[in-house]
Formats: C-alpha cells, sequence, structure tokens
C-alpha cells in the first residue's frame, strides 16, 4: 500500500468538479481511495482521517489543490494522480459554445444578451464579481455564501440603484421567467409568484403547488439574511414590487424564516397595500387567520395549499392513507426494543429542517440541532444526542465539499452511525430532487437504509424510517420513481415535510404513553 | 424605491453567465438556456486596494 499526495498552488475547481474529479479517479485499478479536493480547513480533516495530512498538506492554503491518492502499487498511484489531473484539464462542455471567457467582462463581449450572472464562487470571491455584474447592469443569482452583511447591504443597495435584481447570498434556488436556477425544481407555469427568503422552502412550496395543478409565475429567492434588521428585507420589497406589478402573477405568497420584528411589520404594511392577494409563512411564527388581503400560514404545505385554494384549485395536497400510516405505526411500535427513544432527523434541505425542529420542538420537549441556540445548541456537530435533528446543508458540513443535495455520502455515513446507536427510535430524512441535485439520490439512500437496518437487526433491534420527498413528478429524477425505490426498501413516504413531521412527532410521542 | 419602475426581467428571454460550479451551467442547458460558463480563477492578490485601483484603471 502507498500513497501519493499532489498540491497545485492556486488551481481552483468548484466542488462539484472536485467530487467527480474523486469519483473517476476511485475507478482506477488498484486504487483503494483518492480525494480531489481543495485545501480548506475541513478538507484538511478529512485528509487527516486518511492519514494524509503531511506537512506540505497543513501548509497549503484553501485556494490550493490537492490530489491525494491511496493505492496497492506506486504505479497505480501514479496512473490515479496522472488520471486526475488529466480529468481536471478538460474543458467543461459548453454545447456550441467553444470560447470560456475568464471574466464576467469577457462573457458579456461574447454575448451582449446576457441578462442574468450565475455566481457559486467561494464567499471570499463573490462580492467582486457580483458588484462587477450589477455594474454591466446584469441581475445577479448569489449562491455563494460567507459574504459579509456589510458587502450583502452594498450589493442590494447598488442593485437597487441599477433596477436590478440581487438574489442572495446564499441563494439556493430561484424559478424565473420558467427557467430554474441553482437547486430548483421543474414545475408548471402558473400564476403564484413566490418571493423566499428560503430555498428549499421554495422547492417544497413550488412543487406543492405543481401537484396541486396550480404552478408558479416566478419564485424570487432572497438570501436568508434578507428579513434581518441590517438588511432591512431589500431584496424582498424588491421581489414584492416586482410580483406586484407582473400580469402574470395573480397571488404572491412570501416565506421565510422569522423576520427582525419591524422588518416584519415593513413587508406586512408592503403587502396590506397590494390589491392581489398575499399568503405569508413566516416559519416558526405561530402567526395564522386572515388580515385583509394577507392570510398567514404556518408551515410550508398550507402555505401551498393557501395560494391553490385562492386560485380556485379544489385539489389536495398529496398525503400518505390511513391503511400505511397505521400498518407503519404498529409494526414500529411492535418491533421496538425500550431502549429506543429518540428521533434522529437527518436533512438536506435547511428550511425543511427548520420547519421540522419548529413543529417538534415544543411536542418532544427540547431537540438538540445546529439549526438551535443556548441549551439545544448541538455543540458536537458529529454526534447526535437524544432528540437531535440537523441540517446537512449547513457550512459547517459543506466547506470544501458539495451539498448533500449533490453528494450524499456524508449524510449516508451519519445514517450508518445512527444505526449503531440503541437509542435510536426513528429517522426522519429529506430527499430533494430537480436541477442540480444527484441523478439517482433514492437508490444510494435505499441501500444505505439496508446496510443500516442489516446493523440494527444484528442487535436485534429494527429502524423505522420516515423519508419526505421535495420534487415533482416532471424533475429528471421523477417523483414517483423515487418514491417506489424507498418503498420497495421498507421506507415509509410522507407527501410533504410537515405531514412526515406530524407522522414522527406523533409517533415519538406515544412511545411515552 | 416605490417610486421606481419594477424591473423589467420578468419581460426578457433568460440570458445567463455562469461564474462557479460547472453544474449550474449544465441544469440551464438541460432547460435549453442560453448560458456562457466562466473559466475563473482566484486573482493574483486579495489586496483589496490594489485590485480597485487596477479596475479604476481598466
Amino acid at each position: 500500500m502507498t500513497s501519493r499526495i499532489l498540491i497545485r498552488p492556486r488551481e481552483y475547481h468548484d466542488s462539484v468538479r472536485l467530487m467527480r474529479a474523486s469519483e473517476a479517479i476511485r475507478q482506477e485499478s488498484g486504487v483503494t481511495e483518492a480525494m480531489a479536493m481543495m485545501a480548506t480547513v475541513n478538507n484538511k480533516k478529512i485528509l487527516d482521517t486518511s492519514g494524509l495530512l503531511t506537512d506540505a498538506v497543513k501548509a497549503a492554503n484553501p485556494d490550493d489543490l490537492i490530489i491525494a491518492v491511496i493505492a496497492d502499487t506506486e504505479e497505480a498511484a501514479e496512473r490515479a494522480v496522472a488520471a486526475a489531473q488529466s480529468f481536471l484539464s478538460q474543458k467543461v462542455q459548453s454545447g456550441q459554445q467553444t470560447l470560456q471567457p475568464r471574466s464576467v467582462d469577457a462573457a458579456c463581449a461574447l454575448n451582449p444578451a446576457i441578462n442574468m450572472a450565475c455566481i457559486s464562487l467561494p464567499g471570499v470571491y463573490a462580492y467582486r464579481e457580483a458588484k462587477r455584474a450589477l455594474e454591466l447592469g446584469l441581475n445577479v443569482f448569489l449562491f455563494s455564501d460567507n459574504v459579509s452583511r456589510e458587502d450583502e447591504r452594498k450589493l442590494k443597495e447598488l442593485a437597487q440603484e441599477k433596477n436590478r435584481l440581487l438574489m442572495g447570498p446564499d441563494c439556493g434556488t430561484a424559478l424565473i421567467n420558467g427557467v430554474g436556477l441553482g437547486f430548483a425544481n421543474a414545475v408548471r407555469k402558473g400564476k403564484v409568484g413566490l418571493v423566499a427568503a428560503s430555498g428549499t422552502g421554495t422547492q417544497e412550496i413550488s412543487s406543492l403547488l405543481d401537484w396541486l395543478h396550480c404552478g408558479v409565475s416566478q419564485a424570487i429567492g432572497t438570501g436568508g439574511r434578507d428579513l434581518q434588521h441590517d438588511i432591512g428585507g431589500l431584496t424582498m420589497l424588491q421581489g414584492l414590487a416586482m410580483l406586484a406589478a407582473d400580469h402574470g402573477t395573480d397571488v404572491i405568497v412570501v416565506t421565510s424564516k422569522p423576520p427582525s420584528p419591524e422588518i416584519a411589520e415593513k413587508i406586512i404594511a408592503f403587502c396590506s397595500r397590494q390589491t392581489k392577494p398575499v399568503v405569508i409563512n413566516f416559519i416558526g411564527q405561530s402567526i395564522t387567520g386572515q388580515k385583509g388581503n394577507i392570510t398567514f400560514t404556518s408551515t410550508l404545505a398550507e402555505t401551498a395549499l393557501t395560494a391553490a385554494r385562492l386560485l380556485n384549485s379544489s385539489c389536495e395536497l398529496p398525503h400518505l392513507s390511513s391503511a400505511d400510516t397505521n400498518k407503519f405505526m404498529q409494526t414500529a411500535r411492535a418491533a421496538r426494543k425500550p431502549s429506543q427513544r429518540y428521533l434522529r432527523g437527518l436533512y438536506a434541505g435547511g428550511t425543511l429542517c427548520y420547519e421540522a425542529l419548529f413543529l417538534l420542538r415544543e411536542q418532544l420537549g427540547g431537540i438538540y440541532s445546529n439549526l438551535e441556540h443556548g441549551a439545544y445548541e448541538l455543540k458536537d456537530l458529529f454526534n447526535s444526542k437524544e432528540h437531535t435533528i440537523i441540517d446537512m446543508g449547513e457550512d459547517a458540513y459543506t466547506e470544501g465539499r458539495a451539498h448533500p443535495m449533490i453528494d450524499p455520502s456524508l449524510r449516508n455515513q451519519r445514517i450508518l452511525r445512527e444505526a449503531q446507536d440503541p437509542d435510536v427510535a426513528l429517522l426522519l430524512l429529506d430527499l430533494v430532487i430537480g436541477y442540480g441535485a444527484h441523478e439517482n439520490p433514492a437508490a444510494q439512500l435505499a441501500e444505505t437504509i439496508t446496510q443500516a437496518r442489516a446493523i440494527t437487526q444484528a442487535d436485534g433491534r429494527d429502524l423505522p424510517v420516515i423519508v419526505t420527498i421535495c420534487g415533482t413528478e416532471n424533475d429528471i429524477q421523477n417523483y414517483e420513481k423515487q418514491a417506489e425505490q424507498l418503498w420497495a426498501a421498507g421506507i415509509l413516504v410522507a407527501g410533504n415535510n410537515a405531514e412526515a413531521v406530524t407522522l414522527a412527532g406523533h409517533y415519538l410521542e406515544t412511545l411515552n404513553d | 424605491m416605490t417610486e421606481q419602475q419594477p424591473s423589467p426581467l420578468f419581460e426578457q428571454t433568460l440570458s445567463v453567465v455562469n461564474i462557479g460550479i460547472d453544474l449550474f451551467a449544465e441544469t440551464l442547458r438541460q432547460q435549453s438556456v442560453d448560458v456562457v460558463q466562466v473559466q475563473w480563477s482566484p486573482p493574483a492578490t486579495q489586496n483589496e486596494d490594489l485590485m480597485n485601483l487596477l479596475d479604476s484603471l481598466l
């Protein structure tokens, strides 16, 4: 067994490309482990666990590329490193486009029709590129996180001055003129316009609207911090004005984690002045009911349903049959060991995770999470404690690697780890499909759950699993095909996140009866 | 802001420049959207003053 490490200073590749390169070189004969990654702090930890943290790796900078290989022989290691270099030197396939500009300016010179910049660079470089794009008169979809609040504010003010839209930073999803940006779903065109400070919140609502035969006119992402005091809801207010004036939008939906109180007031005041009906879902706040043209809702599913009803849709939300629910409950209760008392929720979608936490927090008497602050903040991100629900799309898990919607390997490892814990009563998971997501995540998840159940069964335990799929039948992965694979693996597939969470809460609650 | 005309974005055909993750350009091509991928690399220096000076000269 031998190892080989190559460091290429200041050679940048994005995390998805590096994940694909790693997968490709692992297929080389004689290779046991292979990693192509940027030298971030997180990635150095991963190299350390494989015994590859040499002094040179320790000294490398986050914008240096590392190719690390463990192989049976020197020759195999050499071949794998060469294969990695060859893979990464290939130009990206760009359809008919043969020229690859090296800047936004050059791209705009090449194609003057460009009106949107999609930016997903590491945060430290994102501000500069976003600012330049705005100066050139482009709208910006800013996927990058780790942009400072001060820079966010400056970008949003510049966007307003230029009368352009800046979605983000940390904007996961948008649907503009029928085009999905970032992680989006194939949703039918319709009359509901969304402005959202949450990525998977938009995906859940828009997918459910598709199910309800309504569809979406536009979905504008604002970035998660837009409704906080220091940003002032700048993008949200701009987006609301755009939707209010848009002839293709009849109903407006607003969704966000709880805003700063004064910003919430501003948003509500703006909405109340519009003639169109507005549905507001401030996740984590128990405001419901109606005030003039505004309806307040408490879950993402209820938000989609309320918007659909305003458009006279009589369709029902997707939901489990009572036969399936009862069978699940009975089987899970019958096979349960007394030690199995705790819920483990492992989410890829941040807003779906937040909704689960909000809906279950009081019911289960406290849940540890990386989204919590104070007593229930999960200090050790790699070990669960009692009831735990985690957002595995958070920076601490994703720095220098692909998001779990693209690369589910970190969550799969965590599932196997949870299976070893005799206290685990139930796994609650999401599966997000659509543009940008893994090509067949259900197959990987089903395989992982089968492995997890082999672990629990060897210990005389069962492992009940509830999954919510966020997506549509028109997504490339296809909702039905994904659901079938999960059902075949003995996993309960709920109709939406709120249903999955409610059922999980009900099961956990009855354990104490 | 409310006095400003709303952005004309909804009236336009989307044409995108992608800077960063190639995958997002791929997903746009799947949707038959015109997209140009930038072959980006980190700037040689992160000295913001120097970069701003260069910007003003170019």
